[in-house]
């Protein structure tokens, strides 16, 4: 609902207020306790708004608290009502006010914490990774673009890796001085998988030898400047690798012309393809500029929830590209412990860090190069359909050796259209007699 | 050729449609390459496109931008302005794309539980016709 259907039902609701630069900056400097009382002073306790009748259906008193002050991030969530709504918007210190978002469905997270096992993950095995580390292949001198929600940079399988970290507010603007850090525990996870060190407890790293930027950009993940402004950082800094788990949901032209411009920039944008099952699908992953990754279980099938979509069009008709290992995929979770994951998010940076290792392998490869590659090396088992594989699962051992060899250096020949067969003429009907 | 107009996002319209006159609405904008073989644009011609198309808008509404926060090295920008300099923005050749800022729903996709039933494994055998 918008701001106004919800104060015309119901006479009061909540907002999402987010202040002017200046104003958010000396509110995140002050050691005051609200340092923006000329605003929050319009908000006030309610229960007659949706969210002031669950809190108090929760037992908060009033209709809970009247606001929540967002210091790092420029943003008040408050509960007003018409004439406080008007008097916030006219405020100087006031960007924009806008609507609290729907509560979509989102799935639990699998968030289970588990004992690291000695060795590599059942995932970089079955890639057959192991196999280029020992040809001498960790990723170094890669530098991977990990946009995500932050990374525990300290946790000790990632000592060294994050080599760049930034924070980004609601309009794109780099957060000065931002700390590595995690607001969740994702994006250590996915951090981990793509360039996890080696170590006596666990080897959760496809590249243990590359480099991270990685960029906090998703708190919420509905704020659209935020991701580009961890993209534009991330070019910046030199990554080839985009590595990310975001999209809007079904078929959308809006980011093409983003996508185009990073490989234009010689980034490999590896997107994962979502996590709502077969028929579905989020761009900008499914765009053919990108390399879609569903998921695959320890057992080469593909997981339920692997997202697949069959599109109307003579170039990468079938998303996602290919399926990597994201069941049940053991990495690092902040705290400096271990916890497994299940999604394609979690068989995305299986991929990122497989292109990593291709690329030290050759470094002036260009994206089509190590993309090709990595299709080529593909296998799809006969426990995975088609339409929810596509080209299967990679091998890094072949991918390697058509990227080293140069077989991946030319396209691979379009497929031959099958000459229709000619119809067979009808036989006239017997007519009796 | 005349370009087709850029894709623009639902949301971003709702937003413009629901916003009052002085309202500031948030929206990101992609540019369109210079051609298909140079699909490049130099970050500092990214910032003189940007300035030029921003004040030709202002000019056109008798408004102003609120804020702005280019990004020049993936030919982008963010505006915050009232919708009629946002419309006017749009109306731009060297627009690609635009999207509304505060989407109504997260991007981010999410992990999902382990647990939970799943169809029995097949072993071996011909996939089945009309799995999608």
């Amino acid at each position: 609902m918008s701001i106004q259907s919800e104060l015309n039902a119901f006479g009061a609701t909540q907002v999402l207020v987010y202040l002017k630069k200046t104003v958010a900056d000396a509110a995140a400097a002050s050691a005051v306790a609200n340092p923006i009382a000329e605003i929050t002073k319009h908000f006030a306790q309610t229960v007659v708004s949706r969210f002031g009748a669950l809190a108090a259906a929760e037992g908060l008193s009033g209709g809970g608290p009247a606001f929540r002050v967002y210091k790092n991030l420029g943003i008040v969530l408050g509960t007003v009502d018409e004439a406080s709504y008007k008097a916030v918007k006219a405020s100087d210190e006031v960007r924009a006010v806008a609507a609290v978002p729907e509560v979509s469905l989102i799935r639990p997270t699998s968030s289970a914490l588990a004992a690291p096992k000695a060795g590599p993950t059942w995932g970089i095995k079955r890639l057959r990774v192991p196999e280029l580390w020992k040809a001498g292949l960790t990723g170094k001198g890669v530098l991977v673009a990990h946009l995500d929600t932050g990374v525990e940079a300290d946790h000790p399988v990632l000592k060294g890796a994050v080599t760049a970290f930034a924070q980004f507010d609601s309009f794109g603007r780099e957060v000065a001085g931002a700390k590595p850090s995690d607001s969740g525990t994702h994006g250590t996870h996915t951090a981990a998988t793509i360039a996890g060190r080696n170590n006596k407890k666990a080897d959760v790293g496809v590249a243990p030898g590359a480099s991270l930027a990685s960029a906090m950009v998703i708190e919420g993940g509905n704020i659209v400047a935020r991701i580009l402004g961890g993209m534009d950082w991330a070019v910046g800094q030199g990554a080839k690798i985009l590595s990310m788990s975001l999209g809007l949901r079904g078929f959308r032209e809006e980011f093409l012309p983003l996508m185009r411009t990073l490989r234009a920039l010689g980034i490999l944008p590896i997107i994962a393809s979502g996590n709502e099952g077969p028929a579905t699908s989020r761009s900008p992953g499914n765009y053919d500029l990108c390399l879609s990754v569903g998921m695959c279980d320890s057992q080469d099938e593909v997981d339920p929830d692997s997202s697949s979509h069959r599109f109307d069009r003579d170039l990468d008709p079938i998303v996602p590209d290919l399926v990597g290992p994201g069941v049940e995929t053991l990495s690092a979770m902040p705290g400096k412990k271990f916890g497994v994951k299940t999604g394609t998010s979690m068989a995305t940076p299986h991929i990122a860090g497989l292109a990593a290792l291709l690329w030290e392998a050759k470094p002036n490869a260009t994206v089509d190069e190590i993309e090709r590659a990595i299709f080529g090396s593909c296998a799809r088992p006969a426990t995975m359909p088609l339409a929810r594989a596509n080209r299967g699962v990679p091998d890094a051992v072949e991918a390697h050796r058509l990227l080293t060899t140069g077989a991946a250096a030319q396209p691979a020949p379009k497929p031959k259209k099958k000459p229709k067969k000619p119809k067979k003429p009808k036989k006239p009907k017997k007519t009796g007699g | 050729m005349a370009r087709k107009p850029p894709p623009v996002d639902p949301a971003l319209e709702q937003q413009l449609s629901a916003a009052g006159d002085d309202d500031a609405v948030e929206a990101t904008f992609s540019l369109h390459p210079p051609s298909d073989s140079s699909p490049l644009i130099d970050p500092a011609e990214v910032r003189t496109q940007v300035a030029r198309l921003v004040k030709s808008a202002e000019d056109a509404t008798g408004q102003k931008v609120r804020d702005l926060n280019v990004l020049p090295r993936i030919q982008s920008f963010v505006l915050s302005a009232p919708p009629k300099v946002v419309r006017a923005v749009l109306r731009c050749g060297e627009i690609a794309s635009a999207l509304a800022n505060i989407q109504p729903e997260s991007m981010a996709i999410e992990p999902v539980t382990g647990s939970g039933k799943k169809p029995p494994p097949r072993r071996g055998g011909k996939p089945k016709k009309g799995d999608a």
